[in-house]
């Protein structure tokens, strides 16, 4: 009987905490149910469901976008920023967070201040750079560039969370004979699961939706991202709505699947007690 | 994956090293700890860590800044006319008289305390309820998160249809003439008001993200206990899990207030800075300075002060929550 | 576990190796499209801004390309914003072949700055229209070639002016208020509002303002000692004030999209913009009945010109290393004798910027033929905020948009716009 009633509480809560989910995301319902319709019908019908399946959208964006090459260039890039931003965070963060003093309060400080400054304020002195390496429409400037600027959240997101492994647990391990190399990546990193799902996504996000660097750096049309060549249906005067919003929900499956796959790592972090 | 047990050997272990320690350190000041041999032992380790982000963070961000737009704030740098000049603080003063640059200071500072607080509890609230007894709960998650992964153009796109139209329309049904007639962008007050909203609406979900992975690091029999021991509901929020989640609220509050003090999507496309830039904030002032009228120099010179400004509410944000920290 | 680590990291670190060869032979793929291309020709670069013509450019393009194996003519298209790209490139020494800019100023500044080439000996400068002449040129020399012009004026839905019973185009301002009264009868929405974007009304004012100041005002302007504001300003206003009379309610919400649609939908009978505004007619009502005729804010027939610009101009960059290629597909796009080249492709659909010098156009709408005859009987005047200061336009569109939002008024919004003109001076 207790059982059944909260069976009953459950199903309640979760309808409730749908429906609340669902108002929220009602406007992005809106843009990708305008996917469907053809030009003229979402300029004059914009809130209506659409009249068929118009998928003449799709195709003629992803055909305009040279979307396989981009979405090819894109994915590379992205996966290559998120495992050398995450690494180097991580590993920063761990000798932050390991040090004492003002050194480490010092480090912090600097790095965690790099997530104020605009891009746009950096962006010439970067362009000049990138020229004067060679980096520029190259992929691994944008992957380098990329990088650094995510450390800056990356090393902070992650001092904070290994702020909750408790120190007994490297200092057991210390005695047991392990060096710190081990201690950090066979103790400590699987530890911080949750924080390192958490920023391979966010890096992901950004990298993927990143639309002024991959335009300051890159000119090869072969080499473009799919963020910039989405935007060439947008410009001062007017705009291509449909193949617009046919690009962009298109280059929004990724990461949605990729959030959605990544919850079953956030939540199932190691919590169990372990320092008893 | 299997935690290292905790047996009687190491600790047994560890009481001989700590004796040891003791014995032979104990003409010195230092503590004798476990921890602080460690430290002593890796520090060169430690800090060799910091080398590679050190690297990466200089050349793309640190390095552009400081030779970068910090020597051209003291410039009169026109880019198309090619008139380079300098003028030490002239650009400084300047922007300090500067009517519009004001006004959207003062509006960037009222959108980012609004958007700061609704944003955060929201998220706080949303991570919360979905924690534990919830089906579907990466499902109803990433609608909350959705938003946050599309870009400003669209946001703005079909939020201002929504304001124009949509809003509208439900008013004429409900017969709330207030809602049908509302001018949603003739005037600067429901201007800010719209960009507050749809900042809030697309934030929510990357701190509720964060908040959610931290509410995953407080250990399970730490809240049993508490909850054994009495503590539950409101009292168990505030007493038990606010402060262990500590970190993550750190970091939450500095990327919004970072965030916020950025803001430049919303404004742009939902917007434009209008009507008549009563709208606009410091990040659109800098970047219609430094793209609509060439004035590198003087962009520069805001940029900077906008990076101080914030640099001096984010530390002070950081010593207080920091110091709340509970260390595990 | 640990195994798992270090082998991410390793993999990681191999795909970083293999991100650096590609970036190395990308690099190198593209140094030899530089010197030869793919399959040993030339490449030769146009950049241009993100517009709705962007697939007609490439069209144009390819019909080059099919055509001859020696160059291979692309375009790349800047989709973010233009002017960071051209400060960028700019600072950075690294300017393409030829890009799109913007007339008079912009044109003017790269040529003072000796970045492009002197046009002045090519083909086409016998064939442009007179009096666009200053639009691109520099201390009397063609610095560019003006690829389209655009013109602004008062586009009307041909349909519903009869509907309403007018019969004949206004031409002075009481002519003006007549129609608006005439369709307000009808229950028909004068004007398409667009004002929630600013730049629509810089356009507007443009217009405006050209019919009452004299010729030496942009001059003054440019040097510091003019004003926006005289004794004419009334006639100005005024037409501001009409139509923020006759562009339905919530003017201020609508959009430049908004406006276009309802234009193009028939919800409203006018609208205030350039032909860029009838791109988006080919999807909602590609029969619309649309025509067109100058400003009339004066009292003065005369003054009811069509205000007609340089839309684009194409820049060769002075150090290009291809400067004998680039001439030549420049000549391409400036063949007016080529029915089935760039202009055919860029220019002959509805909405689209004409070319400007005389070309045959395909295209049968109203409209066109309102413009053609206001061209050849010479009655068009120049956009005369592209000869003020570079800009200008993010001065003087916020300001009206004060103005018809009534948070300031006519002389405030003057004030306004003569402070923010003396800050591009300094």
């Amino acid at each position: 009987m207790k059982s059944q009633s909260n069976q009953g509480k459950v199903w309640m809560k979760s309808l409730l905490c749908f429906l609340a989910g669902f108002v929220f995301i009602l406007p992005v319902l809106l843009i990708v149910m305008n996917a469907f319709k053809p030009n003229g019908e979402i300029l004059t019908s914009f809130i209506s469901l659409p009249k068929g399946l118009y998928l003449d959208n799709f195709a003629q964006a992803m055909e305009t976008m040279n979307f396989w090459v981009v979405f090819k260039n894109t994915v590379f890039v992205t996966i290559c920023t998120v495992l050398l931003a995450g690494s180097v965070s991580f590993l920063g963060a761990y000798g932050i967070s390991h040090l004492r003093g003002k050194i480490s309060d010092g480090f912090y400080i600097l790095f965690v201040l790099g997530q104020i400054i605009p891009f746009h304020t950096v962006m010439i002195p970067i362009s000049v750079m990138a020229t004067k390496l060679h980096l520029n429409n190259t992929h691994l400037g944008l992957i380098l560039f990329n990088s650094g600027f995510f450390t800056a959240f990356g090393i902070m997101t992650y001092v904070g969370f290994l702020k909750t492994v408790p120190r007994e647990l490297e200092e057991a391990a210390a005695i047991d004979g392990a060096g710190p190399f081990r201690i950090m990546m066979q103790i400590v990193f699987p530890l911080v699961k949750s924080a390192t799902v958490t920023l391979g996504i966010l890096f992901f996000l950004w990298t993927w939706n990143d639309l002024l660097l991959p335009n300051i750096l890159i000119s090869d049309g072969n080499l473009r991202t799919i963020t910039v060549n989405l935007y060439m249906f947008k410009s001062a005067t007017n705009a291509q709505w449909n193949l617009l919003i046919a690009g962009l929900v298109v280059s929004m499956i990724p990461i949605i699947v990729i959030y959605i796959a990544g919850q079953k790592y956030i939540t199932s972090g190691l919590t169990a007690g372990a320092v008893k | 994956m299997d935690p290292l047990p905790f047996s009687s050997a190491r600790t047994q272990k560890k009481r001989r090293w700590e004796a040891f320690c003791k014995a032979r350190y104990s003409d010195r000041e230092e503590r004798c700890g476990m921890s602080d041999f460690l430290y002593k032992k890796n520090k060169k380790f430690y800090l060799s860590l910091l080398f590679p982000a050190l690297l990466l963070y200089c050349a793309a961000l640190a390095g552009p800044l400081l030779i970068g737009s910090l020597p051209y704030s003291f410039l009169n740098w026109n880019l198309i006319k090619g008139k380079k000049e300098f003028i030490g603080l002239g650009n400084y003063i300047k922007l300090f008289q500067d009517e519009r640059f004001i006004h959207a200071v003062g509006f960037t500072i009222m959108l980012a305390v609004v958007s700061i607080i609704l944003s955060n509890i929201v998220a706080f609230a949303v991570a919360f309820m979905l924690d534990r007894n919830v089906r579907g709960k990466g499902v109803i998650r990433s609608f909350f998160f959705i938003p946050n992964i599309i870009s400003g153009v669209m946001v703005a796109f079909v939020w201002i249809f929504i304001f124009t139209n949509a809003i509208p329309n439900v008013g004429e049904r409900l017969n709330l003439d207030y809602l049908v007639n509302i001018s949603w962008f003739g005037n600067a007050d429901m201007s800010m008001a719209a960009v507050v909203i749809v900042t809030t609406w697309q934030s929510t979900g990357f701190l509720m993200m964060l908040y959610v992975a931290g509410l995953q690091t407080i250990p399970r029999d730490v809240i049993e206990a508490a909850m054994l021991d009495g503590c539950v509901g409101l009292k168990k929020i505030f007493r038990i899990q606010l402060p262990l989640l500590m970190p993550t609220v750190t970091i939450n509050l500095f990327v919004s207030i970072a965030g916020a003090f950025k803001s430049f999507d919303i404004p742009l496309s939902l917007t434009g800075g209008g009507p008549a830039n009563s709208t606009q904030t410091i990040a659109l002032n800098i970047y219609s300075d430094a793209f609509g009228a060439y004035k590198t120099g003087y962009a520069s010179a805001k940029s900077m002060v906008l990076f101080l400004m914030v640099a001096v509410i984010a530390f002070i944000q950081l010593r207080i929550t920091r110091k709340r920290e509970v260390q595990m | 576990m640990k195994k798992k680590v270090i082998s991410v990291l390793l993999a990681g670190l191999m795909v970083l190796g293999l991100a650096g060869c590609q970036g190395g032979t990308s690099e190198q793929e593209s140094k030899t499209e530089g010197s030869s291309g793919d399959g040993g020709k030339t490449a030769v670069k146009l950049v241009v801004w993100s517009s709705g013509a962007a697939e007609n450019f490439q069209k144009g393009a390819d019909a080059f390309n099919s055509r001859q194996d020696k160059i291979d003519f692309q375009i790349e298209m800047q989709t973010g914003d233009y002017n960071q790209y051209l400060r960028a490139k700019v600072a950075s020494d690294d300017l393409p072949d030829m890009f799109f800019l913007n007339p008079y100023s912009q044109v003017q500044q790269f040529a003072e700055n000796d970045r492009i080439l002197d046009l002045s000996d090519q083909e086409f400068s016998s064939k442009i229209y007179d009096s666009v002449k200053d639009a691109y040129s520099y201390e009397g020399k063609a610095y560019a070639y003006p690829m389209c012009l655009e013109m602004l004026g008062i586009y009307y839905n041909v349909d519903l002016f009869e509907e309403a019973g007018i019969t004949e185009v206004p031409k002075t301002f009481a002519e003006m208020e007549e129609v608006c009264r005439k369709l307000q009868e009808k229950n028909i929405t004068p004007f398409a509002a667009t004002y929630k974007d600013g730049w629509t009304l810089n356009h507007l004012f443009s217009c405006l303002q050209g019919n009452v100041v004299g010729d030496s005002w942009v001059q003054e302007m440019n040097e510091g000692t003019g004003s926006f504001a005289n004794d004419r300003s009334e006639e100005v206003f005024r037409f501001l004030d009409l139509m923020k009379d006759n562009s339905g309610s919530n003017y201020m919400d609508a959009d430049s999209t908004a406006g276009f649609n309802a234009f193009a939908s028939g919800e409203a009978a006018m609208i205030a913009s350039g032909e860029f505004s009838l791109l988006n007619a080919e999807s909602v009502n590609p029969d619309l009945n649309v025509g067109l005729f100058g400003v009339p804010n004066t009292d003065d027939e005369a003054d009811a010109k069509l205000d007609v610009d340089v839309g684009i101009c194409i820049v060769v960059n002075k150090k290009s290393e291809h400067l004998e290629e680039t001439l030549e597909v420049l000549n391409y796009i400036a063949d007016n004798t080529d029915a089935e080249g760039w202009m055919h492709y860029s220019s002959d659909a509805m909405g689209a910027a004409p070319p400007a010098m005389e070309f045959e156009m395909q295209l049968d709408k109203q409209y066109y033929k309102d413009y053609t005859a206001y061209m050849e009987s010479g009655n068009s005047k120049p956009w005369i905020y592209l000869q003020l200061p570079s800009g200008i336009a993010d001065t003087v569109g916020p300001a009206v948009q004060g103005y018809f939002a009534g948070s300031t008024d006519m002389a405030e919004t003057l004030e306004v716009m003569d402070v923010g003109c003396q800050e591009l001076l300094e």
